[in-house]
Formats: structure tokens, sequence, C-alpha cells
């Protein structure tokens, strides 16, 4: 099923889009770079590239494929390719929160939408299958799996769940 | 008359009652008109780093918008925010309040289109930035401040220049003549890691590490100052090079010499190799780490032992590197990280030094090849599990057998067996 794309899911295509880049530059420089997203997305950078010319190759092919400025000590720091990304750019639930105020209709600044109780926001099932469609077509499968999007579903109809509640389960891996 | 009063005392009270609500309701809704008026917490982050591929020092603050922005403009126009435009965001000397002026404003690029990606901006400033200083970062719109940094911004490691002094008594030094005496030292260090600023083709450099002593004669003192230039040499790959001049010798200048020096190092694309040495024989995941380095001497003074010592008055050496790590073995049937390899080599020419009288020039090379055995591969008795960590690269064996010539002691030749444990925390 095709759905409309709205600037949110543009930026959440592009989060992935960014990792992509990452493991391909890895790529380029470690043969112990994952072919799967889902488990580079795991992958220590410094356990990749282990030595300061490999990471400073590393920083250079970043910034010229993303223009993401990357601080000397990042790749050495981060505990996770997820950990490097959310450090020099965001964490997934950044664009994951887009995805669900768009769908949503709403105009709020995040950190008012982050709190509203789904129940409230999403009041029909047709909004709900709406935001799951959204999410599906913007992620990676193996972030959005079809037991997450039960969950999502069945989180989002609790009276007590927050907005925030249900990014959080959405973007992690 | 006593029940008109009683009338007018009760439409008082309820009055009064009514006014009191009124209050409280004013109240209320003025702290909730407070708490949207209160401005967001605003991530920021000052990164120091290097511009590719001039090498020169590059700091920006960098600024998280979709935070508290959102992604979608929509919401953006609701609160008149433009992302592009400078007067929406103010940088301030946080002790004096003082605004610094922003020079330019640098968006990421989105993967797919390679438009600007708004989600996130870099202030470049237009004045330099020492360590101590404190910034406070906003952002508004067009109804006042949306965000700003909860707290102070301090600067660290933008330092344009470092200066160290360091006085010391030095008991019983040695000197040159070979005599000891009580003498005082001045360590001193200056380092300007850019010298000509403004120059985005390459940064240029200028440092000196020197030694003062009260005693002209003593062996330890130096001068060193250092010039020079680097940068990548391609902008898709990075080949970070350098270029330098350097005069050097003792303090009264009874040695001294002007060096000029080039080097250049690099690592290798090395997806192209995954078919041949990635596989359940060998792995060698990462390409060699290779240097080369130039260096020409002109000794300009020379006393009696040095001139015995380097009789040449010129001297030049071409000495390039390989480090080659982690080369494993059979990870196949072993495991990853089983049987480790790793391998230096180095290697100079040195036209102007003459071993033996019918050739002119030398070359000499030295290597070490070390195997490397986790620990964890080996806890047979259980007993190494207090040696180190399971962490296969942080406790294990090195057996390292290392020949060639020792650069340090005159290119002497050697052979030497070494093995032991390292640890690493």
């Amino acid at each position: 099923m095709s759905v409309p794309m709205s600037v949110s899911d543009e930026k959440l295509i592009n989060w992935f889009d960014n990792l992509k880049i990452l493991r391909d530059d890895a790529a380029t420089l470690s043969l112990d770079t994952a072919d799967a997203l889902e488990q580079f997305a795991r992958q220590k950078p410094s356990t990749l590239l282990p030595d300061q010319p490999h990471q400073d190759q590393y920083a250079q092919l970043i910034t010229r494929d993303t223009q993401l400025i990357v601080a000397p000590n990042a790749i050495a720091a981060a505990n996770t390719s997820l950990d490097l990304l959310a450090a020099i750019y965001f964490p997934a639930d950044t664009f994951v929160i887009g995805v669900f105020q768009s769908v949503a209709g709403d105009t709020s600044l995040p950190f008012q939408f982050r709190a509203k109780l789904t129940s409230q926001v999403y009041t029909t099932d047709a909004q709900r299958a709406d935001l799951v469609a959204h999410l599906q077509a913007d992620m990676h499968p193996a972030w959005f799996p079809a037991v997450k999007q039960q969950k999502l579903l069945a989180k989002l109809v609790d009276p007590t769940a927050t907005v925030l509640q249900c990014v959080t389960l959405v973007a992690a891996l | 008359m006593k029940t008109l009063a009683r009338a007018l005392f009760t439409l008082a009270t309820a009055l009064l009652t009514v006014a009191t609500a009124l209050l409280t309701v004013a109240t209320a809704l003025l702290t909730v008109a407070t708490v949207s008026a209160q401005p967001q917490n605003l991530a920021v982050t000052l990164i120091v780093t290097k511009s590719y591929p001039s090498l020169t020092p590059l700091v920006v603050l960098k600024v998280s918008l979709a935070d508290v922005l959102g992604v979608d403009p929509k919401i953006w126009r609701t609160i008149g925010w433009s992302p592009d435009s400078p007067a929406g965001y103010s940088v301030t000397d946080a002790k004096t309040g003082a605004r610094i002026p922003i020079s330019a404003i640098e968006f990421p690029a989105i993967a797919r289109t390679h438009l600007a990606d708004y989600s996130l901006a870099y202030l470049v400033l237009s004045r330099g930035l020492k360590d101590g200083d404190t910034l406070t970062i906003s952002i508004s719109g067009s109804q006042g401040v949306i965000a700003k940094t909860a707290a102070p911004l301090a600067v660290k490691g933008a330092q344009k220049y470092s200066l160290n002094f360091n006085p010391t008594a030095a008991p019983a030094e040695t000197l040159y003549t070979g005599a000891k005496r009580d003498v005082g030292q001045l360590n001193l260090a200056f380092n300007l890691p850019e010298l000509v600023t403004g120059w985005h083709f390459a940064r240029t450099y200028l440092k000196t590490t020197d030694l003062f002593s009260t005693d002209e004669r003593d062996s330890k003192s130096k001068f060193n100052v250092t010039g020079g230039l680097e940068r990548s040499l391609t902008s898709r790959w990075y080949v970070p090079a350098h270029v330098e001049a350097m005069v050097q010798g003792d303090q009264v200048a009874r040695n001294a010499s002007f060096l000029a020096g080039a080097g250049l190092s690099t690592v290798l694309p090395w997806k192209f190799a995954k078919p041949a040495l990635y596989n359940s024989i060998i792995q060698i995941p990462l390409s060699p780490v290779i240097t080369a380095d130039a260096q020409y001497e002109r000794r300009i003074q020379r006393d009696p032992a040095t001139l015995k010592k380097f009789p040449n008055i010129n001297d030049f050496r071409l000495a390039p590197t390989l480090a080659w790590k982690p080369i494993r073995f059979l990870p196949g049937p072993l495991g990853q990280d089983s049987v480790d390899f790793e391998i230096n080599a180095k290697g100079w020419y040195l036209p102007f030094d003459q071993i033996d009288p019918s050739k002119r020039g030398r070359f000499e090379g030295a290597g070490d090849i070390s195997l490397l055995v986790p620990l964890a591969k080996l806890n047979l008795l259980g007993a190494t599990q207090f040696l180190g960590t399971s962490d296969p690269i942080h406790s294990r064996i090195r057996i390292k057998y290392a020949a060639g010539a020792n650069d340090a002691a005159a290119f002497k030749h050697g052979r030497q067996l070494t093995y032991g444990i390292e640890l690493i925390k």
C-alpha cells in the first residue's frame, strides 16, 4: 500500500539513509562491517576501525557524504553505530515523533506533543492504521517488524499511554 | 435598617468571594502563560575539529533544532521560525552579555535530494573563542525566544595558541664537558596551530620546544623551532601530508641544524580486497597504515664530538613505514580473534651515509611480526579470568620477533624474540 509522503516521512527515511551511509563508509574501510543494517547498528565503530588513521578516514568519508561534522572523539567514544549517528546527528526518536505528529495533523511543538495521550490523539482505527502504514513505509523492517506493529496498535489505544512512550517503542531497535 | 445593613454585608462578602475567585483564576492563567512562554532547553554542542581537506581548525556550534522545533515547516510557520535566517539565532558571551556575530549558518544535506537538512544547524562564529569563554545560545521566532541553552556552554579546546613555561631546579645536571653542577632550567613550549588564519587551502603552523639553562654547557639545553603546512592531498580520500622547516640546536648554537621535512600517511580503500583477504583461512579486515617521511638536514654548526659522530654536513633520509593489523589466521576453524598476527615494517634510505666507500647511499630496514593469542582462548584451568577481561583484544599473549636496523642506535642490526602478556584496560 502506498502512502502519501510528508516532510516528516522524508526526514525519517533520511535518518535511515544516513545510517546506511555510515555503514557503506565503514564497509569501504573495514571488512568486518556487517551487511545487515540492524547488525551494523549494533557494531562498535572503534572495534571496526581501531586506529586513528582509519577513524580519521571514516570521519572524512562521513563528512563528504552527509555534510555532518564529526567531532574528533565521536568515533572512539561511541558504543554502537547507532550511538555515533545519535552523537553526530539525532537518534531515530526525533524523526519518529515527526511522523506521529504529521499523521495526527498536530502543529504543537514537540515537547507539548510528546506529553499527549495517544488515545486522545489517534481516536479512530483509520488514524492508527494510517500511522502504522507511514512508519512501515519509512522505516527499515528490522526496526518495525510485524510484532512491534501489533504492540504499537495496542499501546495507541491504552488510555494511559503517551506519545513519547509509543515513539520510544517504535524507535528502539 | 438592620436588614438593609445585613443585606449589604452579605453582598459585600459575596463580591469579595467573587473577586478572590477571579484573582485566583487570573493568577493561574498568568502562571500558565509564564510556563508557555518559558523557552525550551536548546541542545548545543561545541565542536572543535578540522576542515577537510584543508585540515584548518574548525570551531562550530551544533544546534539541534529538530528536538525543539520538530521537522515540519507547518509547525515552524505557526511560531514564525525560519531556519536559514541569521536573525533567528543569537550567541552571546554569558559573562558580559555581548552578542557574538555569526559569520555563517550551515546545514547537513538530505541524502537523496542533497537539499539542506534543517534538522540541525552549524553556527560559525566570526570571532575566535578561547578556553574559559562561556556562551549562551538561543533561537527566536516572531513571538520571541523559542529555546535557549539551559546553562552557559563552556568553551574548551578552542584555544588559538598554547604557551607553557616550566622553570625547574636540576641538581647535579651533566654538562657537555662531562662535569656535573646544579643548574636552573626553563622549559618553554609554544604552539600556534593556525599561523595564517583565513587561508583555507592548508593549515599553517608554528611551534617551538626549548630548554634554556643557567649554564650554557648544560647537555640538556636545546631549542627547536618548526614551521610548516599540512592538508589532505585529496578531498575524496584522507591523505594528510605536511611540509615543514625546522631549526634546532643547543642553547648557544654549539650544534645547530636546519631541517626540511615532508611526509604523508594514508590507508587504502579496502572493500575490493574482500574476496581474497576475508575468508575462512585468512581475514585481514583493514588495510595497512602507510606513512612516508623524508627529511633533509644541513648541519650548520658542529662541536668536535658531533663532528666525529656526524662527519657529513648534509644528511637526508627517506623513511617509509607500514603497519598492518589484525591478520587473523584460520578464523573459520579457530574462530575470529583466536590467532592474530601484526606486522610492522620500516625502511630508510640515507644517500649521504656511506658505509662502503665504493657505494653511495645506504638502505636499511627493520620489521617485526607478532603472534597474538587471547588469554580467554587458553582458559584451560579457569585461572586466566583473573588476568583480564573476556574481551579478546584486551588480554592476550604476544610473541614478537623483530629484526633489522635500529635507527636510535646508529642503525645497529639486531634480532630479538620477546613474549609477554598484554593487558589493556
